[in-house]
């Protein structure tokens, strides 16, 4: 009897402790889809700049909601949506092979700006494309439907416990009903063991870092699809080569609306470049600058594996520079400079492009007062530039930011822009991230919410351009390499439009 | 049980048989089958052992109705995409049957994803199946 009290005595706080332990312990499991957020991505598909929204997936087999955000300018219409999937499957697990459409939808814009939804249906873990057709032109989006995991610490958890439990339950039998003692010892250290297998894993949960993920990181095989964590030794380095851009054509009528081709190339093996990632909320930004100073940002259409496509009309003959963003599975966004660029031949079409703004001064552009505060900057040495659009917080997150500068040069005053982007040493993209770059000013440009950068925790996403809140006033912090004079565009997004600011900056010696 | 020696031996057992069974299941050797479709054709591919080194490639071919596909031979290349590495174009020989097709002493030099690239040509046109494998050393 007094053995029994004893053992009570042990395996009554030890009971407790594991319940605590198994409440406790289930918050911090990586179980779940960790690396599904929502996925916005920026497409030009035709004359339309649209966003698509890929809205987190929560259950597989399940629904996937769509919503298409047409811009300021787009014209209505129905879209034409479907997925199918793209990666490898098990024979055994019944369901047809990819590579065919297993779901269809539609969306309808009506033409005024604003989210359009639409609800798919994914069936499977894995690789995936969502096709957006416009009737003339359609674009594949490559997407990850991510499955539940349970890492190894994760299953030592659920192991570890479950031994302890059931040595726990022998205990109790042998001591109760069969009066056994002396098997005690054993019983109890398997029980010890099984909860110090649950602790160790459950305190390694948490801080042991992710296996590679399929899809962001690594391509999806059979084997990684079912366990992430199988295999491959984790090395940190998924990093691909360097990607080559290679224009299709490189000649246009100006004032026509002409589809320009798009090959992106792997620059080690010359293959088509199909691991595309989306990078700031696109899959390729496509940037080009005209003879006159205009300025597009496009977002080409991936119509095939390592082929992209856009529509542009060219207002004036003369050279455009053109320029890609991108960034390959495994890491590593990459500018690609097109050797090439365009040549427009015909006569000039439309106004010509506006000045760029040299001073502290303000403009109406698109109807809204825009102000700049450009500073005098030292080559080499940090300097700010804001903007302020309107006078009320309603811009709206373009591409995951609030505003985006992209710098070119040093280039000669005035002339042709065009050529002298071609041939322009510097040409960067900047991102407007914190409020300390606006309140850096000191100059009565208050400070403005800003946007969040990071994604929380359990799949919760960021804002998207549908959250009509930031600004004013955002800032830009860039080190100009070389003096000289360059020329600048700082794009915002304000009523599902996007408003091109030109600047011209004049960068002196130290 | 009569003794603690008995009961220490007991767990000892269980304990090994844990082992045992941990490393057994973990099996990266064994071979691997993977069914990646295109639109018009299925593969099933499958290494005879995922790691690095000569491999035997089997591949069987259908269309989407199931029907094999016919033709004496399958040209194919293993690329790394990592190491910016391709293979030269090799090629896999109908041998059991319709649609069969195998490829022996294909070199995997290193570990990684490697693809399997595989070109399919019917009467339709140019047709192309990347088969994506884990490959261990």
């Amino acid at each position: 009897m007094r053995m029994i009290m004893g053992l009570r005595r042990v395996l009554l706080p030890a009971g407790l402790v594991l319940t605590a332990m198994l409440t406790a312990a289930t918050p911090a499991l990586a179980d779940g889809s960790t690396a599904g957020a929502d996925v916005s991505v920026a497409q030009s598909l035709g004359g339309r700049e649209l966003t698509v929204v890929l809205r987190r997936i929560t259950s597989i087999p399940g629904p996937l909601h769509v919503d298409v955000i047409s811009h300021a300018g787009s014209p209505g219409g129905v879209l034409r949506l479907s997925v199918s999937p793209t990666g490898p499957g098990n024979p055994s697990a019944g369901r047809p092979a990819s590579g065919v459409v297993t779901s269809r939808g539609s969306v309808t814009l009506s033409g005024t700006p604003g989210a359009f939804p639409a609800v798919l249906t994914v069936d499977r873990a894995g690789p995936w494309e969502l096709t957006v057709d416009d009737g003339s032109q359609l674009t594949r989006i490559p997407f990850q439907a991510y499955g539940q995991v349970t890492s190894p610490p994760d299953k030592a958890v659920y192991a570890g416990f479950s031994v302890a439990g059931l040595c726990l339950l022998a205990g109790l039998l042998l001591v109760v009903l069969l009066g056994r003692t002396r098997w005690l010892a054993v019983v109890a250290g398997g029980m010890v063991s099984g909860i110090a297998v649950a602790v160790t894993g459950a305190i390694l949960s948490a801080s042991l870092p992710l296996p590679p993920q399929p899809g962001t990181q690594v391509d999806s095989t059979v084997q990684n699809a079912t366990d992430p964590y199988a295999g491959l030794g984790r090395t940190g380095d998924y990093s691909r080569p360097p990607a080559m851009l290679l224009l299709a054509g490189t000649t246009l009528p100006t004032g026509t609306a002409t589809t320009v081709g798009l090959r992106v190339a792997d620059a080690a093996t010359g293959l088509p470049v199909d691991d595309v990632v989306v990078h700031d909320s696109a899959l390729m930004h496509l940037m080009i600058v005209g003879p006159g100073g205009g300025f597009w940002h496009l977002h080409p259409a991936r119509i095939a594996p390592g082929r992209f496509a856009f529509t542009f009309r060219a207002p004036q003959p003369g050279h455009y520079a053109v320029t890609a963003e991108l960034g390959r599975r495994g890491g590593g966004v990459q500018m690609l400079r097109s050797p090439s660029g365009l040549d427009a031949t015909g006569n000039a079409t439309g106004a010509a492009d506006p000045a760029p703004m040299t001073a502290n001064q303000s403009r109406a552009i698109d109807g809204t007062t825009v102000q700049v505060a450009l500073p005098i900057p030292v080559a080499g040495a940090p300097s700010t530039l804001r903007v302020r659009v309107g006078d009320a917080a309603v811009l709206q997150p373009w591409l995951g930011m609030l505003g985006h500068l992209i710098v070119v040069g040093p280039m000669p005053s005035g002339g042709d822009t065009g050529n002298a982007a071609q041939g322009a040493a510097v040409w960067s993209h900047a991102h407007a991230m914190d409020s300390q770059t606006v309140m850096a000013g000191g100059d009565g440009m208050a400070m403005e919410p800003m946007v969040p950068m990071a994604a929380g925790a359990n799949g919760e996403s960021l804002p998207d351009e549908t959250v009509e809140a930031y600004g004013p006033t955002v800032g830009f912090t860039f080190v100009f390499p070389l003096p000289g004079i360059y020329r600048a565009w700082i794009q915002v997004e304000r009523r599902f439009g996007i408003v091109t600011v030109p600047v011209q900056i004049t960068v002196v010696t130290a | 049980v009569k003794s603690p020696a008995a009961a220490v031996a007991i767990a000892l057992g269980v304990l090994i048989a844990g082992v045992v069974w941990f490393f057994a299941t973990q099996g990266t050797g064994r071979p691997v089958t993977a069914v990646v479709g295109s639109a018009r054709h299925i593969v099933t591919l499958t290494l005879g052992s995922p790691r690095s080194g000569d491999q035997t490639v089997t591949v069987q071919v259908t269309d989407r109705d199931g029907n094999p596909y016919a033709a004496p031979s399958l040209a194919f290349t293993a690329v790394l995409p990592t190491m910016g590495y391709s293979s030269p174009a090799m090629t896999a020989v109908a041998t059991q049957g319709a649609g069969h097709f195998t490829a022996a002493g294909v070199e995997l030099m290193t570990p990684g994803i490697w693809q399997f690239q595989l070109s399919l040509p019917d009467a339709a046109g140019k047709d192309q199946v990347i088969v994506p494998v884990s490959v261990t050393g």
